[in-house]
């Protein structure tokens, strides 16, 4: 049964304990912050950071307010990284997220590249010899697995964070949406129910996609298509056709070649 | 508080004011968050859109200072309007009591007042009497001198022109507030206004949060479920540490802290025991004697006998009327009159108003003890950047303590809720928790006397103190916190009630007579022979009304929702039958639901059991600024007082000297505040050196509008310099939509806010804002004014 | 190819022509070798039948050895120019140099390599248009591999995602390109009936004065003779 987390921006309060009780559980690294003028950090996620908030000052008829947005792996259902991930290292799981097998990740680093969100980081562990590991948020793999839900989850204050079956959630979220727009948010939406075919992450926003930074129709991305559906297929097919034509060669000149020669065989 | 912060599910409009739950109490802001998806609004009025505002139904700005100007135009749209509560307003309150016809107020000024000693003569803000000494009402609440009528009048200047004018809220927004939260003024409708330091930390604190139990009050929001004046604390164990007196006024359970004045328990209990001729007013005081006298019996033991007054003359005195808080305590240390220091859970130097001068004043110490759990600012004040440690005399003594989860014990919340907890982990190294830090002292403390005397030794020598030499066992601490019979407790007819050495279940069994001991009568009932009441892990919830009445334990008596008997009325009728935290079984003549407060039947007794008259007061003669709160500017602020003549609060305390001079709005024009993030704590040592939380906060900072960084040449993310009179800071300019100017009166004023959580230790370093804070406190309490200052901001 | 005997006094004198210097040799198969790693451990994260190499001790030792392999791969051509400059250039030149003699190859180019037959097949000289369109590739294509390998080793989170992916196409691209060839030249020096000699060119050097004759008979000609007859 396909599961979501649910993240109703109308009552986080943007607090970052999700982020703080990320980095606990996964067991990470401080980064180096400095503050540049805002509420937010770290600035981008990194390999110490799987979750973080985005803060951003939204201005609409007069009314100024502050969006809070709990970002991090969105789980795409078409998920572009598991795609190119050549080691399987990335994996669809049944439970709605996107695996990531640490020991399977070879570092290509593909899967970072291919996010249309831009999510997973490298964690390079030596630049020259290219050892590197994606890092991402895996709605904490381990815990949701045994029944517990991840632990941005499992701390948040002030539950506007939830990990349930997903129609659940976005029966949840529809609702709110409704009860939203009755309260005067008219530009109130569902983002996460169809995009990239759905995500597991579902968010309740109370402003435009955009007013948060996230785009308004994530899309596929166009190279990774190419790459994957035509150009590795192309690869094999040329290949094996070269090695026809090769063999199909070789017939016609030993052919050619026994036509002008004698062989004598030894007596039986 | 009156209820607890679940309560706020409980309401229909939620009005914050002066704080900011979501960035500073996020988990209490859960329950407002749950109100509001049951269809509950949420007003924020804050200068800038907070993180609680980011949730609001209605937010409305208004300029540092301004609250009671605010709650003054609120308190006139109710009256005007008649919107309040008035059966609740007539029975459970003192609006018909009729006034002294000599009581006045003129220009600012209530009748009384003495420029030179800058006090207060309160012999006219006195009720008329009958002839039985029982105050007269008109139930019409008509007559001219009734409360009601006066208040109205008091009041009739706070118009929203005026208001408007003071506060910089925009006058349609402010009708709008006035009118969505006056809504809860309906008998089947609560609204709570949640508050903090932004109300208390002016120079009319006290005031300021008076005037929101006045609107409470005509709104009929206090006793009530999901009605309250809530007060947000800072720490999980404000509550539990005010209760056991860490203000110097009391001892435990708010008993007032004696004066030289008070020679026996007989003068004591008449200057602080109040008194009523209205046979309807319980008047719950009444029982002080046998509240001291159970103290007295749990720190003196044996040694407190009737012979020698219960050891009464043993406490320690302080000089009437003299003023111990903080800002006074650094200016006698400044001045060389305090020599030794012991510092435990404060900081001080970076927490303390005008912090760069309480850091001089540390250097006027013989010796400080630190207890911490890192090295604090205050600890390391002899050699922070600036100055040569050569020069500081003090010895400075660091003593490692114990966190939170390396001890045993019980906290109390906002709501009154003690809670035991258990210790989670050993205390890591050598550190070692309070209790035996405190064992150790007085242990050592009453050796050296016993072994060679000094002046009046009994005290020391006889305290009823014998915990061992480690760590003292917290619950038997607790024990004696709740009390027990000291010889077998009859009743008339000879049978034994409460056996010697028992506990005692509740206060109401208490003695004057010495029969029993109790550390403080409210927590009576909270570690009784059933056991640990504060251990209690129950999370079920009969009433539905978020009550967990099995869940830890409420002083007083488990009581959930104090006053809860104004949540009838006076015939037994819940206001609200849907939201009733107590029903009356007329049948049985008894109460369900919550613990009710008096007990008898419904119009037995009036519901404000602590106040001699029986009813809440409108008109609170207790304060010293006047029995109806009265805007007055902040010490520094940069508008004329619209409303009177008198500028500031006639009353205020205020420290003027080289240290603490007065910054003046043509050279320092700009509204000043300070405040704190969801991801530090305090004075930040505890969270300062964790890492994980300086980096989603690696460095104070000062928020302020586009227009004001225009005019100052400023980008965001600009190291900026704010100062004043003071002192000067260097932080991160903030700049953001989230603050406009205010419009005063015509003219544009602009405010700023810094980050205080900053000093000059621990893993994260940065200035601190109360360098710029002053020594100005409120009259009743002398709260700093940490809330409301002038400055002027440039870019590096 | 007429058979020869192993004693060589009973042989009859051989003219053995100067296909390739050391140092060309040296860079063909340093270049070799270096593709051949490239290729392979390349192969573990194109092929997804191959993960089990391209991951844990075995995935590390890949991309190490992908790595090192590179580095070899860019020194050959680097060597080759050091080393032997004047080759490096002319060779570079012949290239690019395609006339009517290398449309007379294409024509006659299936019935000589697969029959035997050498028709109107004009002489040929050092490259024959194969052998050029192989450079070509091989030019082109290192100049790719080499943008785009630096551009994923290095880049990886200063590019942009879009250059990135681009690059990982590029190379791929490249890489079926240069495989179809390398099968083509493998089939050829050591499959093919007919041309399997020319495999001496680059193992010693040198290949008979007969098969240059039959194969680069303009190069022997104007290039060879003429030199040897000054």
């Amino acid at each position: 049964m396909a599961k979501a987390m649910f993240i109703d921006t109308s009552i986080c309060i943007g607090c970052k304990g999700c982020q703080v009780a990320c980095k606990e559980w996964w067991n990470l690294a401080p980064t180096k912050t400095t503050q540049v003028g805002t509420y937010e950090n770290p600035l981008d996620l990194n390999a110490d950071n799987y979750t973080r908030i985005r803060f951003n000052e939204y201005e609409a008829s007069g009314k100024v307010r502050w969006l809070f947005l709990k970002w991090g792996c969105l789980q795409c259902t078409n998920a572009a990284c598991v795609d190119v991930c050549p080691t399987a290292a990335l994996k669809k799981n049944e439970i709605g997220f996107v695996s990531l097998e640490r020991d399977l990740c070879n570092g290509c680093g593909y899967c970072s590249q291919a996010c249309p969100f831009n999510i997973p980081r490298m964690e390079t562990i030596n630049e020259f010899t290219g050892e590197a590991k994606a890092t991402k948020c895996t709605f904490c793999q381990d815990r949701v697995t045994n029944d517990l839900t991840p632990a941005c989850v499992k701390t948040c204050p002030s539950a506007a964070l939830g990990f349930t079956d997903r129609d659940k959630v976005l029966a949840t979220a529809k609702t709110r949406v409704e009860n939203l727009k009755q309260l005067g948010y008219t530009e109130a939406r569902v983002y996460g129910e169809t995009e990239l075919g759905g995500l597991g992450r579902v968010y309740v926003l109370t402003a435009p996609a955009s007013a948060y930074g996230l785009p308004e129709k994530p899309e596929y991305p166009a190279l990774t298509n190419l790459w994957q559906n035509i150009v590795q297929p192309f690869g094999y097919v040329a290949a094996g056709l070269t090695a026809a034509g090769l063999a199909l060669n070789w017939f016609a000149t030993r052919r050619a070649q026994l036509g002008n020669v004698e062989t004598i065989k030894p007596e039986k | 508080m009156t209820n607890h912060i679940a309560d706020f599910a409980n309401s229909d409009v939620i009005w914050v004011m002066g704080g900011n739950p979501a960035e500073n109490h996020p988990c209490a802001f859960k329950w407002v968050t749950k109100a509001m998806e049951k269809g509950a609004k949420l007003i924020v009025v804050d200068p800038r859109v907070t993180r609680s505002a980011s949730a609001a139904t209605l937010y409305a700005p208004i300029r540092s200072g301004t609250n009671i100007a605010f709650m003054g135009g609120m308190i006139k749209y109710i009256l005007e309007n008649k919107l309040y509560q008035e059966e609740y307003v007539r029975e459970y309150t003192n609006a018909a009591f009729l006034v002294n016809p000599k009581f006045e107020f003129n220009d600012g000024l209530f009748a009384g007042y003495n420029p030179t000693t800058k006090a207060y003569d309160k012999s006219t803000w006195t009720y008329q009497l009958d002839d039985k000494g029982v105050p007269k009402r008109d139930l019409t609440m008509s007559d001219p001198q009734c409360v009601l009528q006066l208040m109205k009048k008091h009041y009739s200047r706070y118009t929203i022109d005026t208001v408007s004018a003071i506060t910089g809220t925009p006058k349609d927004l402010l009708e709008q507030v006035y009118k969505m939260y006056s809504e809860t003024g309906k008998p089947d409708k609560a609204g709570a206004i949640i508050y903090a330091m932004g109300q208390t930390q002016h120079s009319v604190g006290t005031q300021n949060v008076e005037s929101l139990a006045l609107v409470q009050l005509l709104l009929g929001n206090v006793g009530v479920a999901g009605g309250q004046v809530a007060a947000m604390r800072g720490l999980h164990n404000v509550q539990g540490s005010t209760d056991m007196a860490a203000l110097y006024h009391n001892l435990p359970g708010y008993l007032a802290a004696p004066t030289v004045r008070d020679q026996s328990t007989a003068d004591y209990l008449k200057r602080v025991v109040p008194t009523t001729s209205d046979p309807k007013s319980l008047n719950w005081w009444k029982n002080y004697s046998k509240y001291i006298v159970s103290q007295l019996k749990a720190w003196f033991g044996d040694a407190a006998t009737k012979d020698n007054d219960f050891a009464f003359n043993w406490l320690p005195k302080m000089a009437a009327g003299k003023d111990y808080s903080h800002i006074p305590l650094f200016e006698a240390m400044k001045a060389g009159d305090i020599k030794g220091f012991i510092v435990i859970g404060q900081n001080p130097a970076v927490g303390g108003p005008n912090a760069g001068m309480e850091r001089d004043a540390l250097a006027k110490l013989d010796w400080m003890v630190v207890s911490e759990l890192w090295e604090t600012e205050t600890a390391a004040f002899w050699k922070r950047p600036g100055v040569k440690s050569a020069d500081i005399q003090t010895e400075v003594f660091l003593l490692p303590a114990a966190s939170w989860v390396e001890r045993e014990g019980s906290v109390t919340n906002t709501g009154r809720w003690v809670q035991w907890r258990n210790k989670a982990i050993d205390p890591v190294g050598d550190s070692k928790p309070d209790l035996w830090i405190a064992n150790q002292i007085m242990n050592r403390v009453r050796a050296a006397y016993k072994k060679d005397g000094g002046a009046f030794a009994d005290p020391i020598t006889k305290l009823d103190w014998n915990y061992g030499d480690g760590l003292p066992n917290a619950h038997v601490i607790a024990k004696e916190i709740n009390g027990r019979a000291t010889a077998d407790i009859k009743d008339a007819n000879g049978v034994v009630q409460i056996a010697a050495g028992k506990q005692v279940p509740a206060f109401a069994s208490l003695r004057d007579d010495g029969l029993t001991t109790c550390g403080s009568w409210i927590y009576c009932g909270y570690y009784t022979d059933a056991g640990n009441m504060a251990a209690r892990r129950d999370n079920s919830d009969p009433t539905g009304l978020y009550l967990y009445s099995g869940w830890a334990w409420n002083w007083p008596v488990n009581r959930r929702i104090l006053y809860n008997r104004a949540s009838v009325s006076p015939k037994g009728e819940p206001w609200d039958p849907k939201r009733a935290p107590l029903k009356w079984n007329a049948a049985n003549a008894t109460w369900s639901g919550d613990v009710v407060d008096g007990g008898g039947a419904p119009d037995a007794i009036y519901p404000f059991i602590m106040n001699n008259e029986g009813v809440a007061r409108l008109f609170a003669a207790g304060l010293a600024e006047g029995p109806f709160p009265e805007h007055y500017e902040a010490w520094e602020s940069p508008a004329q007082n619209l409303l009177s003549k008198q500028q500031n609060n006639p009353l205020a305390k205020i420290w003027e000297s080289d240290s603490n001079k007065r910054s003046d709005a043509s050279k320092y024009p700009i509204v000043g505040t300070t405040y704190r993030l969801s991801e530090h704590m305090q004075a930040g040592a505890m969270s300062r050196n964790l890492p994980w939380l300086v980096e989603v906060q690696p460095a104070p900072f000062v928020e302020m509008s586009e227009q004001l960084a225009a005019e100052k040449g400023i980008k965001n993310g600009d190291r900026v310099i704010v100062e004043n009179t003071r002192g000067k800071v260097e932080m991160i300019a903030v700049v953001t939509k989230r603050i406009k100017p205010f419009n005063i009166n015509g003219k544009a004023v602009h405010q700023v806010g810094l980050i205080w959580h900053w000093g000059y230790e621990g893993g994260s370093t940065g200035d601190s804002a109360n360098s710029l804070t002053p020594h100005v406190g409120d009259a009743n309490t002398t709260i700093p004014e940490y809330k409301a200052w002038l400055c002027d901001v440039r870019k590096v | 190819m007429s058979s020869m005997a192993t004693d060589l006094q009973t042989r009859a004198r051989q003219v053995l022509v100067l296909r390739f210097t050391g140092a060309e040799r040296v860079a063909h198969w340093v270049h070799f070798v270096a593709f051949t790693v490239l290729l392979g451990t390349g192969l573990f994260i194109y092929a997804p039948f191959l993960k089990a190499f391209a991951v844990g001790e075995a995935g590390i030792a890949t991309r190490l050895a992908h790595r090192v392999a590179a580095i070899a791969f860019i020194a050959a051509p680097v060597f080759y120019l050091v080393f032997s400059p004047r080759d490096f250039f002319y060779s570079l030149k012949e290239s690019f140099t395609w006339g009517k003699d290398d449309w007379g190859w294409l024509q006659n180019a299936w019935n000589y390599y697969a029959h035997g037959k050498a028709g109107t097949m004009p002489p040929q000289g050092k490259y024959n248009a194969g052998q050029k369109f192989n450079a070509l590739t091989q030019i082109i294509t290192f100049g790719l591999f080499v943008i785009t390998g630096f551009v994923m080793w290095f880049g990886k989170g200063s590019v942009s995602p879009d250059v990135f992916m681009w690059s990982v196409v590029i190379h791929d691209l490249s890489v079926i390109a240069t495989v179809l060839l390398f099968m083509l030249h493998l089939y050829l020096v050591a499959v093919h009936p007919l041309m399997r000699e020319s495999i001496t060119a680059m193992f010693e050097g040198t290949v008979t004065e007969e098969f240059a004759k039959e194969h680069h008979g303009k190069w022997l000609a104007e290039k060879v003779y003429r030199k040897r007859d000054k």
